[in-house]
């Protein structure tokens, strides 16, 4: 399946979450998503998103180690991450001034045209 | 042997004598036989020369004065006859210089004659019968032309024939006297030579003679110059040598020594004339006794008098000589007299010496009466010869004697010499370097480590015995020595030198080498004489001190220490450069202008150094070494002005008595040491303040304090804790035992022991490096048995590793605090109890009151609807009604006071018309103000009101009424009968309503007028009234004040907030609107079925009149479940139901509605709205929770429930308030600023609220029951204490709610999630917040089902 969009990567270990955002994104982005850290090392390589929508308290494999393991693999390393996590909440990420343990972040609780156009942002910093 | 000599010296002396008369003889006795010239002729014919001898030409010849005629003309006239010899001056007088002399001899013709020409001074041609035989220098008629010479000669006269005529050309202009003074002689010509040949030998002879001596005794002073004597014999030696060479027979001439006449003479006479002078000053020498010198040189003086005048020109001095010739005698006439004693004495030589003088005086004399025509002496010679051997025999005589007393002398000091050596301590070296030969001392010897009888003759060189260090200086200065030639005669001190000498055994041996040389006159070393004197020991010493100084000084330099030198005798102070230094001054800086050290001290530190050193100094009791004094600390001043500390230590020396000869002391700047002592002490006094302090607090506290040492183990206990443990402050601890093991209480023991453990090792709560150990309480045991519960915070000191170096922990005796907490355990539940009773209360005031006044209001106004009452009913029913809404205002409005009491009541303020309110109250208090008769006058600003008037105040409706009723009542009662009451309100920046009545407020409780429960005169009066007027007033941020006297009656004045105009427009307008809203509910109702659920019949029964019944149809059921049962059968629209219920109350009933709902048996558009007499936001929540729509606060109007059905049905956008009255008398009165609260709308506000996205209504079903069932699962992990996965759970519903827009849920699960992370996994505690997650979702599923039918309703 090919279309315009650009194409992004959903990881969080909460199927609620990942459809929530297939579902919602759909509009502006090509949409793929996966419950298990493990893999996304193996789908960015395959899938080669423009971004990538991570969560980070995960069981297994937190968002920290995906992100590593992206920026480790040369074919991977240019993908930008986006911390998708409700351990901050909309007010303590904008105190961060939009970052998360140093990386782009947002809150789980900010709406969801904030997400979308956060990972816009991101994908045309890029 | 001096006679002898004296004898032979008169011997000579007559010999001499005899000589001379022999020599004059030889002329004269012939002159007696031979011829003398007449007139210018002589006759010898009958004289024959060769065996005459030679003939004198004496006589009176011819003489041409001034004239010099031709040798072989005839003789001219005019001569004359002059006597020759003799001088023409005695004839011619002074006119006569030059002529000629003419003699004719006859005489016998024969072979080999010569003329003897006498050595005539002056100029002269010889002619012989006019043949020139001979020239003299050259005659001449002027002086200037002339050239006299001298000369003897014999001239051979030839061939020349008898007669002969001899003619001389004669000019003598140098001489006073001249002419032809000597006269020739004719003779023999071999005769002549030999005479001559004669004369010559004699002058040879003297010449040499005088020469020799002279040369032998001028050499001999050359060596020996003291010997002056020596040197004027010699001189005169000399000058008689000269003499005798330039007189008779010009001996020096003949052997070439040529000179001008004038010369000659000059030459001649001074050598004569000079022996004089010589002569004398050798006598003096020779006897200085015997002749003063002053006359001695006052003779000399005269004696060269005329050596003076030959300086003069020849006329002059020739002149003069024949008079000045005589000083010359008659010094030595002068000497002979002098010297006539000492010949009686027997003075060595003098004798001789007296003789030689006599004989040269007596020829003396007789030459000089002899110079006077001959111009010579021709005896002089030999005195002089005579003297010369008188004197040379005396003088060696003298020095012969001289030399040998020398010798003996010599032998003498030799002797004494030896002794000295062979007595002296030193050792000798002696050289002789005439010979080369070196001497050695026994005792040299000896000192070099030889036999004192070595044989020294094979020794080296002595600098082979000089060690090769010092060989090359020796040498040196030997040789610089030998050098030296400042001396002359006698000796030369060298000074002394040190050098090593090597000793036979190889040792070195130390000398002090003194030396001595023998210098002869000319500076030369003869003898070289050595003494050594053995220094050794000296040396050694020395080196030992040169070390020793040496050591001293490096000390000094190493030391930091500056030194000073006290001389207590010459008071004098000497200091080290490094003091200097540290005083700011340069190393060699000259400290003797400064001052005392005591001077430069500091002055607070000067008394007591000089007090301290003064005892230093004090006489000792003994003499010899001394122990260093006490050290001093003080300040010394610095170049700069700053200070420097110094550490002094001072040690004294001491003479044999103890007194102090020298003081030195060294100084140590300390100025640091002192600065860091001095920050130490504060530092220490710091500490001590701060310890004595913490001293203090661990024994003031009530704190026991238990120290433990954790690398020791030891433990010390504060007395306090001992006493908490029931021992005394001061028991002994050492045998107590273990802490954990024993001192606590078995039954915290474990737990305790546990939770420190983990603590020490960094593992607890605090973290691995936590200090702080968080309070825990436990119980101690005591020393009688028993417990004590204490509470224990302790403080641990970690080293790097984290390892508890050191607890301390303090421990407060709580068993008091434990029982104050228990016993506030049960007052609280006591106080809890209450809360309960009041809680019962209010519902009993609220619900149990209120549910049947709902039925006392409602019912009588449903009567009077039907219109079928008589007249009298209906006014009957009214009153009831009234009564009814007043006791259900005094239920609410004792509610309000509770709350405005408690400040929790909520002010809502709205522009109210106080001229309604007040005629509202007017007409309610009329029929009691009619029964006193009792008139009420209302003024607005001092008019009366106009009608429609409105005065608007800022605050609430109800409140306002309350107030004016309580007041306007009161006052009716105060007011005496037939009086008017006033009611004046004046519309200022804030509303005044002044009501005025005539009675006065009883004295007693006026001051407390506007206390609670202050009453007076009214048996039923609950003293509440004018106090909730006066809280209510206040309230509303306005004032009630009271003025009241007998006189003037009671005046009661309330301010109040004044609505703005724009308010009080808003008002008017929200009114209007509100009227209009009422006309459109008028509109027909739809035909629904609603389901009314109620467990109060009468309240059925309202409702059930309430709602038309048609176009409605109602149904009832008194509890939860028969609502469920009704509900399945009727499948009502809109169902009504209360909350609290018996059997199944409205919550549950609704869930289980909902949930029927949403499986399809009942309709899906079903509506459910919650009635209750709760009018709490937490009831509200729970009720939209559960599922309801909407929520109304009873009593619930008929326009509130009808406007409610209108929404319901959809033709109304908003549904009524909630809370209506009590609040509000008005009904009508919606609250616009309060949004739907049963909405799907999100309403910030409330947190219960979920914003639903229209996209996701069909997920939420299926996302709801995935929630869930992770809200299980999170229940399950937390009741099996698996506290991760139950955080996780609660993180993941906390991002999926955020999401889903179920925010209220979002924030209470990631408060979950931080508890679950903290560890705080009791499920009991969670358990609150699972059920209130539990309800919410079911809450939110179950509206969700109902938008989910509306939409596909809609759609």
């Amino acid at each position: 399946m090919t279309s315009d969009k650009p194409r992004i990567l959903v990881v969080d270990d909460d199927p609620a979450v990942t459809e929530l955002l297939e579902l919602k994104l759909d509009a502006l982005f090509e949409v793929r998503a996966t419950n298990d850290p493990r893999e996304v090392q193996a789908l960015a390589r395959t899938l080669k998103p423009q971004a990538v929508v991570c969560d980070i308290d995960m069981p297994g494999m937190d968002g920290g180690d995906v992100c590593r393991r992206l920026s480790e693999d040369p074919q991977t390393k240019h993908i930008p991450v986006l911390y998708l996590t409700s351990m901050v909440s909309t007010e303590e990420v904008a105190a961060l001034d939009g970052e998360v343990g140093g990386r782009p972040g947002i809150s789980k609780g900010a709406p969801v045209q904030d997400i979308a156009w956060r990972i816009s942002q991101l994908i045309a910093g890029h | 042997v001096s006679s002898l000599l004296l004898r032979c010296l008169l011997l000579l002396a007559c010999c001499v004598a005899g000589a001379d008369a022999w020599a004059q003889g030889s002329v004269s006795p012939s002159s007696a036989s031979t011829p003398v010239a007449l007139d210018g002729r002589l006759d010898l014919s009958g004289h024959d020369a060769a065996t005459q001898g030679t003939a004198p030409l004496a006589g009176s010849w011819r003489f041409h004065a001034r004239r010099f005629i031709d040798p072989a003309a005839p003789s001219p006239a005019g001569a004359q006859p002059i006597a020759v010899p003799g001088s023409w001056n005695d004839a011619l007088g002074a006119a006569a210089g030059w002529g000629s002399y003419e003699l004719t001899i006859d005489c016998r013709p024969t072979r080999g004659l010569a003329l003897l020409i006498p050595a005539q001074h002056s100029a002269a041609r010889w002619f012989v019968n006019g043949q020139p035989v001979h020239q003299q220098g050259r005659p001449a008629e002027q002086a200037a032309d002339e050239q006299p010479a001298l000369g003897t000669r014999v001239v051979t006269l030839g061939s020349a024939g008898c007669p002969l005529r001899l003619v001389v050309h004669l000019s003598n202009h140098q001489q006073a006297r001249g002419g032809m003074v000597l006269a020739a002689g004719l003779g023999d010509e071999t005769a002549l030579g030999i005479l001559r040949g004669r004369n010559l030998a004699i002058d040879f002879g003297l010449v040499c003679c005088f020469a020799l001596l002279g040369a032998l005794t001028l050499m001999f002073h050359g060596v020996r110059r003291r010997e002056s004597a020596v040197l004027w014999f010699g001189c005169f030696c000399f000058a008689a040598a000269a003499y005798t060479g330039l007189a008779n027979d010009r001996f020096f001439e003949r052997m070439g020594l040529q000179l001008p006449m004038v010369a000659h003479l000059r030459l001649e006479y001074a050598a004569a004339l000079l022996t004089a002078p010589l002569l004398l000053m050798l006598m003096r020498r020779l006897f200085p006794r015997d002749l003063p010198s002053r006359a001695i040189r006052a003779w000399v003086a005269a004696s060269t008098l005329p050596l003076g005048v030959l300086a003069a020109p020849a006329p002059v001095f020739t002149a003069a000589l024949p008079l000045l010739q005589w000083l010359p005698p008659a010094a030595l006439a002068w000497l002979l007299w002098r010297l006539l004693p000492t010949l009686g004495r027997r003075r060595h030589g003098a004798r001789a010496f007296f003789a030689g003088l006599l004989l040269l005086a007596v020829v003396l004399v007789a030459d000089n009466l002899r110079f006077t025509r001959h111009f010579e002496w021709p005896h002089a010679t030999l005195g002089m010869l005579a003297f010369v051997l008188a004197a040379a025999a005396a003088m060696s005589q003298r020095l012969a004697r001289a030399l040998t007393a020398e010798e003996l002398r010599g032998l003498e000091q030799s002797h004494r010499a030896n002794l000295l050596v062979r007595a002296t301590k030193a050792g000798i070296l002696d050289w002789d370097v005439t010979t080369g030969a070196v001497s050695y001392s026994e005792r040299y010897r000896q000192m070099l480590g030889h036999a004192s009888d070595a044989d020294t003759s094979a020794w080296p060189d002595f600098f082979a015995q000089v060690h090769a260090d010092d060989r090359e200086t020796v040498r040196a200065a030997f040789m610089a020595q030998l050098r030296e030639r400042s001396a002359h005669g006698g000796f030369r001190e060298h000074a002394p030198m040190s050098y090593r000498l090597m000793r036979a055994d190889g040792g070195l041996l130390w000398v002090q080498a003194e030396a001595i040389a023998l210098v002869g006159a000319d500076g030369r070393t003869l003898r070289y004489i050595c003494a050594f004197v053995d220094i050794t020991p000296l040396k050694n010493s020395e080196q030992q001190v040169t070390t020793e100084r040496e050591r001293l000084r490096l000390l000094v330099r190493s030391t930091k220490a500056g030194f000073g030198d006290w001389d207590a005798v010459a008071d004098s102070v000497s200091y080290t450069p490094r003091f200097k230094e540290m005083l700011g001054y340069p190393a060699d800086f000259d400290t003797a202008q400064w001052p005392s050290i005591f001077e430069m001290m500091h002055a607070d530190d000067r008394e007591q150094a000089r007090a301290q050193f003064k005892a230093m100094i004090r006489r000792k009791p003994e003499g010899g070494e001394q122990e260093p004094g006490e050290p001093m600390s003080y300040r010394l001043q610095r170049r700069d002005g700053t200070h420097v500390w110094i550490h002094a230590e001072g040690i004294s020396q001491v003479d044999e008595e103890g007194r102090t000869r020298r003081f030195i002391t060294s100084y140590l700047d300390v100025t640091p040491f002192r600065e860091q002592e001095e920050a130490l002490r504060r530092q220490v006094e710091l500490t001590r303040t701060e310890q004595r302090r913490l001293d203090l607090v661990v024994r003031g506290a009530r704190v026991g304090i238990v120290d433990w040492d954790g690398l020791t183990h030891e433990t010390w206990y504060s007395p306090r804790f001992r006493e908490i443990r029931g021992y005394a402050p001061d028991a002994d601890t050492a045998a107590w035992p273990d802490y954990f093991k024993v001192m606590i209480h078995a039954d915290d023991r474990e737990r305790i022991t546990r939770r420190w453990v983990a603590f020490i090792r960094g593992k607890g709560p605090e973290g691995p490096l936590g200090e702080f150990y968080s309070p825990e309480e436990y119980r101690l045991l005591r020393a009688d048995g028993g417990h004590v519960w204490v509470q224990v915070s302790g403080m641990a000191v970690r080293d790097g590793q984290g390892f508890v170096q050191r607890w301390i922990a303090a421990i407060i005796d709580i068993t008091e605090r434990r029982e104050q907490a228990a016993l506030l355990e049960r007052q609280n539940e006591a106080l809890k109890e209450n809360v309960r009773l009041r809680e019962d209360m209010e519902r009993i005031g609220r619900h149990d009151l209120k549910t049947p006044l709902n039925t006392i209001i409602a019912v009588p106004r449903l009567l009077r609807e039907r219109n079928s009452l008589a007249a009298d009913d209906a006014e009957l029913i009214g009153i009831v009604e009234r009564a009814g809404l007043r006791i259900l205002n005094l239920v609410n409005l004792s509610l309000d006071l509770f709350r405005m009491e408690q400040g929790s009541y909520g002010l809502r303020p709205q522009p109210v018309d106080l001229l309604e309110v007040l005629h509202t109250v007017v007409a309610d208090v009329r029929a009691h103000a009619d029964t006193k008769h009792l008139a009420i006058d209302i003024q607005v600003d001092g008019r009366d009101p106009v009608a429609g008037e409105t005065v608007h105040a800022w605050a609430e409706d109800l409140l306002c009424y309350s107030i004016f009723a309580n007041l306007v009542k009161n006052a009716i009662e105060a007011a005496p009968e037939g009086t008017c009451l006033t009611v004046h309100l004046r519309c200022g920046e804030q509303l005044e309503l002044a009501l005025h009545n005539e009675g006065a407020v009883p004295e007693a409780i006026r001051e407390r007028f506007f206390d609670k429960y202050a009453t007076a005169g009214k048996s039923d009066g609950t003293g509440l009234g004018t106090y909730s007027a006066w809280l209510m007033a206040r309230i509303q941020g306005g004032a009630l004040t009271m003025q009241t006297s007998p006189a003037e009656g009671t005046t009661l004045t309330l301010t109040l907030q004044r609505a703005t105009p724009a308010q009080a427009r808003a008002q008017q307008q929200r009114q209007s609107d509100a009227l209009q809203r009422d006309a459109a509910s008028a509109e027909p109702l739809p035909t629904w079925r609603v389901l009314a659920v109620d467990d109060d019949e009468f309240n059925l029964l309202v409702m059930r009149r309430y709602l038309p019944s048609p176009p409605l149809t109602v149904f009832t059921a008194v509890n939860g479940r028969a609502a469920l049962e009704q509900a399945l059968q009727c499948q009502p629209e809109l169902v009504l139901i209360d909350l609290d219920m018996p059997v199944m109350d409205g919550l549950e009933a609704t869930r289980r509605l909902r949930e029927q709902q949403r499986q399809g048996a009942l309709p899906a558009a079903m509506r459910i709205v919650m009635l209750s007499s709760h009018d709490d936001d937490a009831t509200r929540r729970r009720a939209l929770d559960a599922g309801c729509d909407h929520y109304l606060c009873k009593p619930v109007s008929k326009e509130v429930l009808l406007q409610t059905l209108q929404w319901a049905a959809g033709r109304r956008a908003e549904p009524p308030p909630a809370s209506m009255a009590p609040r509000s008398m008005s009904s009508a009165e919606a609250t616009s600023a309060e949004g739907p609260a049963g909405d799907l709308a999100h309403d910030p506000a409330d947190p219960a609220a979920v914003v639903f996205d229209p996209d996701l209504v069909d997920r939420m079903p299926a996302f709801l029951s995935s929630r869930r069932q992770l809200l299980t699962e999170l229940e399950a992990a937390a009741r099996e204490g698996r506290g991760d996965d139950a955080r996780r759970n609660a993180h993941r519903l906390a991002g999926s709610f955020s999401l889903y827009g179920l925010l209220w849920a979002a924030a209470q699960c990631r408060a979950l999630e931080k508890r679950l992370a903290a560890d705080d996994v009791a499920l009991a505690a969670l358990q609150p917040a699972l059920d209130g997650l539990h309800a919410h979702l079911a809450g939110v599923q179950s509206r969700t089902a109902a938008a989910t039918t509306a939409a596909a309703g809609a759609a």
